[in-house]
């Protein structure tokens, strides 16, 4: 209880913030209005709290209160038809647990100068790409890379964290040609240790806390994730480029892609053989893994894993078309040396192809599905943690609405056919007449735990979210 | 406005059987008469839209709304303003010849537009008692009609008109129009269903003479099953202005 009190005075501490943000915005673009200065906001408060379903270790939280106010400005300058879009967020979260954590952060989302003339657009600053056609999946939206601190029980446009990029659109008649400058790498926020949903979870303090050696104590205390100087430098040799041409060929949308980029995503590489071993137990985490990473006593260049970013070549496809009273979607991605570990975990690069291929529907009776099948290719296959040479995914939704589309009925699947790991996130809610939306719902995984989803099989839970939008 | 009510909330019914004809004019000319009259050669709209379901609770919608003509062809932008949880959602329809309209939607949740299915007659607009059908005009080719009497319509003289679509392309059975007999504006619309029941109405509340173009100012289009209304209320309408192309393209659309 005095947790839940303390998160909510955070949440009236940060919506304070915004409401003394905003009253200046506001007097003065009532004062502006006639000066060719048009000032739009909008905003929302989202509050979600998370019971866990099943306390299966000591560490988990078992009441998670995540709490966001965002307020979005969007300022016309007339005169110069530009645009100035400022977006800030406040987050807070509350774990309870045995080791109750309370953490809070002010922080600018998107923030760029939007120039728009009849043949053209600039937009300088940190700002969101969303690219390809497919919903929920991004084989080709790589631009903006995403904040995984909550892995995926927000959707990935929710996940996307604007990175700062120079935006070219050229017109050119019925056809646009896009491209962005992305002059250094901001890559996706991936935890490694200590939370829920970090990748390794929290091996270190079970290590640290549990009945082990000191040995064991000593190696894993020393584990480190960091980045690689050289790649996260902000210097323009860790530019990205990427372009889009985007037209229509009867009624078929299409867009070819190029891009220079890195993937933002990081796979971690081994400073030494050793360092596979600490793969292998932090992937694996048995007493036996353990046993031999001591075995080998590892240094502390050994117990450093270092983030690898790829650097790829990506060229694409994308297409959206009717198909009677069906909608079809499709994208077709080639990404040269994609980073992988080998069944040793050793590091290694692979060309690879995925294509994903949507369709989607709305029954007589009002029922929304959208069924995407997704294929990943490997080529030049040798044996590989975690993924196979051909790798088939499916994602499966189903919506309906009812009272007029104020009660809403979602279910959200996902099941990876080649590894058997699988995700359901079933809610239902309700839109109130002031603008306030309630939710109830449930994320479940399941699979080996050495699979995306299965490796989370722990954290299932239960859901309430509250939104207010204004 | 005529190009609003054609476009968004309102099917211009034209005929192609030669019925029963009143002051020479035969039932094709009535509606085309209403499918061809004056309505520029662009528009724009800030409508006020309120739903009201059976037990009178009211949801309010604030929307701009563009047309422009390119030929024989109609664009259409519309962007909801509030309330704030569909703030920003868009929709642009292009008419196609011959076939169904292009039709994408935007929702800023997702981050970019989608096409969505127009062939879906019978799928709500964003749960308004408009249907995507209703969003699109038909060609006179399409459906037969019959003239069926003159009649008077709050006062106004009106034609009344019986429409009978080709099988299969409509979700209705047959609609009854009452066309003003001066202006040619549509004032009310029955629509029957597949079962022969006039389920819902349309009609228009007040129309005033904007520009030179008569225009519906106020209507409502009921639901009779579902007890369910949905008012519209133009706000502010200006006629010609110059829009540009842009406004109708994938790019406006995705612009934030």
């Amino acid at each position: 209880m005095k947790n839940l009190v303390y998160g909510l005075l955070k949440v009236i501490r940060v919506f304070g913030f915004f409401i003394l943000l905003g009253c200046p915005f506001y007097v003065f673009s009532q004062d502006n209005e006639d000066n060719n200065i048009k000032w739009v906001r909008k905003g929302e408060v989202l509050i979600r709290a998370y019971q866990n379903v099943k306390e299966d270790t000591a560490d988990e939280a078992n009441q998670t209160f995540y709490g966001r106010v965002r307020v979005d400005n969007e300022i016309e300058l007339v005169k110069w038809n530009m645009f100035l879009n400022v977006n800030a967020e406040g987050r807070f979260k509350s774990l309870v647990n045995g080791n109750t954590d309370n953490e809070g952060d002010l922080l600018i989302k998107d923030a760029y100068l939007d120039v728009r003339r009849p043949l053209y657009s600039l937009r300088i600053g940190r700002q969101t790409v969303t690219w390809g056609k497919l919903d929920d999946i991004a084989i080709l939206d790589k631009i903006t890379p995403q904040d995984y601190e909550w892995f995926v029980l927000f959707d990935k446009q929710d996940r996307k964290d604007p990175a700062f990029m120079v935006k070219f659109d050229l017109v050119l008649d019925e056809s646009q040609l896009e491209t962005v400058f992305i002059p250094f790498l901001k890559p996706s926020d991936v935890k490694y240790f200590g939370s829920d949903w970090s990748v390794f979870g929290h091996t270190k303090k079970v290590i640290a806390e549990g009945a082990y050696s000191q040995t064991s104590k000593d190696n894993i205390f020393l584990v480190n994730v960091r980045d690689r100087d050289e790649v996260t430098d902000r210097t323009f040799e860790n530019g990205q480029a990427a372009m889009r041409f985007r037209s229509k060929i009867n009624e078929i949308d299409y867009a070819l892609y190029y891009m220079f980029i890195y993937d933002n995503i990081p796979t971690l590489r081994e400073n030494s053989a050793k360092g596979n071993t600490l793969k292998r137990f932090l992937y694996i985490p048995t007493l036996a893994n353990l046993n031999a990473l001591n075995s080998q006593n590892p240094n502390f260049l050994d117990l450093t894993l270092e983030k690898e970013y790829a650097r790829m070549h990506v060229v694409g496809l994308d297409f959206e078309t009717v198909l009677g009273a069906y909608g079809v979607r499709g994208e077709l991605g080639f990404f040269t040396d994609r980073a992988y570990l080998r069944t040793d975990f050793s590091y290694v690069e692979k060309d690879t192809l995925s294509l994903g291929i949507g369709i989607d529907h709305t029954t007589e009776q009002d029922y929304y599905f959208n069924l995407q099948f997704i294929e990943d290719v490997i080529f030049s296959y040798e044996d590989l943690f975690a993924q196979e040479e051909f790798t088939h995914q499916i994602a499966f939704s189903l919506s309906k609405n009812f009272l007029r589309g104020n009660l809403i009925c979602d279910f959200d699947s996902n099941y990876n056919f080649s590894r058997g790991d699988w995700m359901l996130n079933p809610k239902v809610g309700y839109k109130f007449i002031n603008g306030v939306e309630t939710y109830l719902g449930a994320f479940v995984f399941g699979g080996d735990m050495t699979t995306l989803f299965g490796r989370y099989k722990d954290n299932d839970l239960v859901y309430l979210e509250t939104i207010w939008r204004f | 406005m005529n190009k609003l009510i054609g476009f968004v909330f309102f099917m211009v019914v034209v005929c192609f059987h030669m019925g029963w004809a009143a002051e020479g004019l035969t039932a094709l000319e009535v509606v085309q008469k209403v499918f061809d009259r004056e309505d520029g050669d662009d528009s724009y709209s800030l409508v006020e839209m309120v739903l009201v379901d059976k037990n009178g609770n009211e949801r309010k919608r604030i929307l701009d709304v563009y047309t422009k003509d390119f030929g024989e062809k109609i664009k259409t932008f519309l962007e909801f303003n509030e309330p704030a949880d569909i703030k920003g959602t868009r929709f642009l329809s292009w008419e196609n010849e011959g076939k169904d309209d292009t039709q994408y939607l935007y929702l800023p949740a997702l981050g970019r537009s989608r096409r969505i299915v127009s062939s879906q007659k019978n799928v709500r607009f964003v749960n308004t008692d408009f249907t995507y059908e209703d969003m699109q005009r038909r060609k006179p080719e399409k459906d037969e009609h019959f003239l069926l009497k003159e009649d008077n319509y709050y006062g106004y003289p009106c034609y009344l008109v019986e429409s009978i679509p080709e099988k299969g392309s409509s979700q209705y059975s047959k609609w009854v129009t009452w066309v003003d007999k001066t202006c040619y504006v549509v004032l009310a619309v029955d629509f029957y269903n597949k079962k022969g029941e006039n389920f819902k109405k349309f009609k228009v509340k007040s129309m005033k003479r904007i520009q030179g173009i008569w225009t519906s100012m106020e209507t409502n289009m009921e639901d009779f099953k579902e007890k369910h209304k949905t008012f519209m209320k133009n706000i502010d309408v200006k006629y010609n202005q110059g829009i540009e192309d842009e406004k109708f393209s994938l790019r406006a659309i995705e612009s934030n």
